[in-house]
């Protein structure tokens, strides 16, 4: 993917009219539900990360602020992000088991959970992976 | 998959099998030795097929003279990890705003799982926000 790529990627009018329509309502709807909690002062600061968002594609477009190192650190970021999920769902999800059939703790059910979402991510992973592997 | 019928190739085939046959067996006994009530035997050999798996995948790494990954291996190790992450960041972005207004509007209640579930995602991309700025500083 190369930096005129993405640049046109983000310059197309029809994304950019889809990227707000999004943004407005997501934008809206988190504002309204703080307004009806009273919480003002978050609302604002919801309303200042709306506009930031819709300026930055304009910014990304004018600027190119992502290139190929930056999707190189993206993936390698990911790569590394990756390998820890996998030794906390191992972790995750044998230790609590274990501990709790030696009885040394009682079965911590919040790391069990958790190691049952990582383990999760990583059956994630690996399916992406053998799809591009046998798609390449 | 074709495998090239060479003394590499089929050494580096072996190896793929035991590895993954290693990690395979760990995730199938845990799977039975919960559904049985045999909690502690699905774990212990879940740790264990995973911890030979580890193993082997280390020793044909660093001890043997074999390749088991290569370049074009590295990149799509990459971009699976990035499609993952992506994935989940975009699923999350959709549904948990939903979610949040829904449970404002008195529709809907977090319980403990969708709770944690949350919990998970937020530390997993705190998690990669760390791993890419040190990268981007180091870079």
């Amino acid at each position: 993917m190369t930096v005129a790529h993405l640049r046109t990627e983000w310059i197309t009018r029809r994304r950019y009219v889809g990227y707000i329509l999004v943004v407005s309502l997501l934008g809206g709807l988190t504002a309204g539900y703080l307004l009806g909690g009273e919480h003002t002062a978050a609302a604002l600061a919801t309303g200042g990360v709306t506009a930031g968002l819709l300026a930055l594609p304009r910014l990304v477009a004018t600027r190119t602020l992502f290139d190929e190192r930056d999707y190189r650190i993206d993936e390698r970021a990911a790569r590394y992000t990756m390998y820890v999920v996998m030794a906390a769902g191992i972790g995750g999800l044998v230790g609590p088991i274990v501990l709790e059939q030696l009885g040394v703790l009682p079965l911590q059910g919040w790391a069990l959970f958790t190691g049952v979402v990582c383990m999760g991510i990583v059956y994630l992973y690996v399916g992406v992976s053998l799809v591009l592997r046998y798609s390449a | 998959m074709n495998w090239p019928q060479t003394e590499a190739g089929l050494r580096r085939r072996r190896w793929r099998i035991a590895i993954y046959g290693s990690f395979a067996v760990g995730v199938v006994g845990l799977l039975v030795g919960v559904n049985v009530g045999l909690d502690l035997a699905g774990a212990l050999l879940y740790l264990g097929g995973v911890a030979v798996g580890s193993a082997c995948c280390l020793y044909a790494c660093y001890w043997d003279d074999l390749t088991l990954s290569d370049e074009r291996f590295a990149a799509i190790e990459r971009r699976a990890s990035h499609y993952t992450v992506s994935l989940i960041a975009y699923v999350g972005l959709a549904i948990f705003p939903l979610l949040f207004v829904l449970e404002a509007a008195g529709e809907f209640t977090f319980g403990p799982a969708l709770e944690a579930a949350l919990y998970a995602a937020s530390a997993l991309f705190v998690l990669w926000s760390v791993v890419y700025v040190v990268l981007r500083i180091r870079a």
